[in-house]
């Protein structure tokens, strides 16, 4: 079917979880279903990123073993594959939204600008993630946990209002809590997104990517030696 | 004649085993020389065959050459474009058609689509294999795979060819082929460097020979020089 797949997934993806939660558990309220795909969609984007980058370089031993390749080109490749297949699903989750309720608004028009902020802060982590699974070939199965996790400390099952005030300023240090709150804020609840919190994740990213660029171009013919 | 590379006193180094012994005293010597103190020069038109047994590094050179790993010491100087590895079958993707493949393998090798384009009847004449250029590549048998990986490299040209055990491809017949056109590549200005452990090989089609003894440079000259020397070193082993 190859490419019906990157429409499906997601599809099933969400059916799977608002199965989960919304039957069997039976939590939320009658705006769940949206609350919760908001959320799913990036948060797939973003493990699906930093898992395919543990193993971006790490794999295409038979190429750079070979051919002298830039070795940032391997993670673009898989921010782009990935950041293909989400927009795919972004679009399905859109029609979903303007199907399903009235709860766009001038806000929505943000999105382009927090998808962009969200690329930049996936690059330099999948950047990082990328020279590590060089020489820490384990990181593979970590990741596992890494996304197991993400999916808990992030408000994607759960909303931060429910959390007991003094556990909700940690789960701001996660990034993606910053990301998930302002996409729902403005897919949502007709709100302006965390301005500020993402002025100060994009200042982070920034700092990271020159680091990560920094690491990648320094061992771009190192990495060779232990492939 | 111009120098096209000048290798200058290069070494590699890999790192030992990680297992480390808890000391406080970082260790400086953790590390494996692979070559050392190599130096040479390859002029242009020259056909430089690196002779040297298994495990010696004539490989690790060659990558050094083609830009694919970097001397942790010396330097090498390149006078034209920097030369191609010639690879068998880099990035072959065995979905793939081998039409698909040879323009997916000439552009990872530096072509452009057009120069594949001008190519593509020869590299298919050359390859030998008809109507199975549009078969995906799994099916071919192994020797299929290595005649067109070879078909590739050979006819889309460089300056400089860099070429690692590579005439052992295909039946006796193919074989004499691809000597012949590495032969005429010579004649055609190219430079092509040639690494084996055949002595007969590059006796037959090389100018100079480098003979590298356990990463470090044994000899460096003429073949008519360097060849009975390796012949009685190689008689003593």
């Amino acid at each position: 079917m190859g490419f019906f797949w990157w429409i499906l997934d997601p599809l099933l993806y969400m059916c799977i979880f608002y199965f989960l939660v919304h039957v069997i558990l039976d939590r939320g309220g009658p705006d769940y279903p949206v609350f919760l795909f908001i959320a799913l969609i990036p948060l797939k984007w973003t493990t699906s990123c930093l898992v395919d980058a543990t193993n971006s370089i790490q794999s295409k031993g038979n190429i750079i073993k070979q051919i002298y390749v830039p070795k940032v080109v391997f993670v673009l490749v898989k921010l782009s594959i990935n950041t293909i297949k989400f927009l795919i699903s972004l679009t399905v989750l859109l029609i979903f939204l303007v199907v399903y309720g009235d709860s766009l608004s001038i806000f929505s028009l943000l999105l382009p600008f927090i998808l962009l902020l969200h690329l930049c802060w996936l690059f330099p982590m999948m950047l990082i993630l990328a020279h590590i699974g060089v020489y820490f070939k384990d990181i593979k199965n970590l990741m596992q946990y890494v996304t197991r996790v993400l999916l808990y400390v992030s408000p994607v099952l759960y909303s931060l209002s429910t959390v007991p005030e003094e556990i909700v300023k940690y789960l701001y240090i996660n990034p993606l809590t910053l990301l998930i709150v302002s996409y729902r804020n403005i897919l949502m609840y007709q709100d302006s997104p965390l301005t500020l919190e993402l002025g100060i994740l994009l200042i982070a990213s920034i700092i990271f990517t020159l680091v990560g660029l920094h690491l990648i171009y320094k061992y771009d013919k190192k990495y060779v030696k232990v492939i | 004649m111009d120098t096209v590379i000048e290798v200058k006193d290069i070494g590699i180094s890999y790192p030992l085993s990680k297992k480390r012994k808890y000391s406080f005293r970082r260790k400086r010597d953790n590390v494996y020389w692979a070559l050392k103190e190599i130096n040479f020069t390859v002029k242009k038109g020259e056909v430089l065959g690196v002779l040297g047994r298994n495990g010696s590094g004539k490989s690790t050179l060659l990558k050094m050459l083609g830009g694919v790993l970097e001397p942790d010491i010396g330097e090498i100087e390149y006078h034209s474009g920097l030369p191609t590895l010639l690879s068998l079958g880099t990035g072959f993707n065995p979905e793939l058609s081998g039409k698909e493949n040879i323009y997916l393998n000439g552009l990872m090798l530096g072509h452009k689509k057009v120069e594949v384009d001008r190519n593509y009847e020869d590299i298919v004449e050359f390859s030998e294999l008809g109507d199975f250029i549009n078969e995906p590549i799994r099916t071919y048998s192994s020797g299929m795979k290595s005649r067109l990986a070879f078909s590739i490299a050979v006819t889309l040209n460089s300056d400089v060819i860099l070429i690692d055990e590579v005439l052992g491809v295909g039946d006796q017949n193919f074989k004499e082929k691809s000597k012949k056109v590495i032969l005429e590549k010579i004649e055609g200005n190219s430079t092509v460097i040639i690494v084996s452990h055949s002595a007969s090989l590059i006796k037959s089609i090389c100018d100079r020979v480098l003979w590298i003894n356990n990463g470090k440079q044994e000899a460096f000259g003429k073949v008519s020089e360097i060849m009975p020397r390796y012949a009685e070193y190689m008689r003593s082993k």
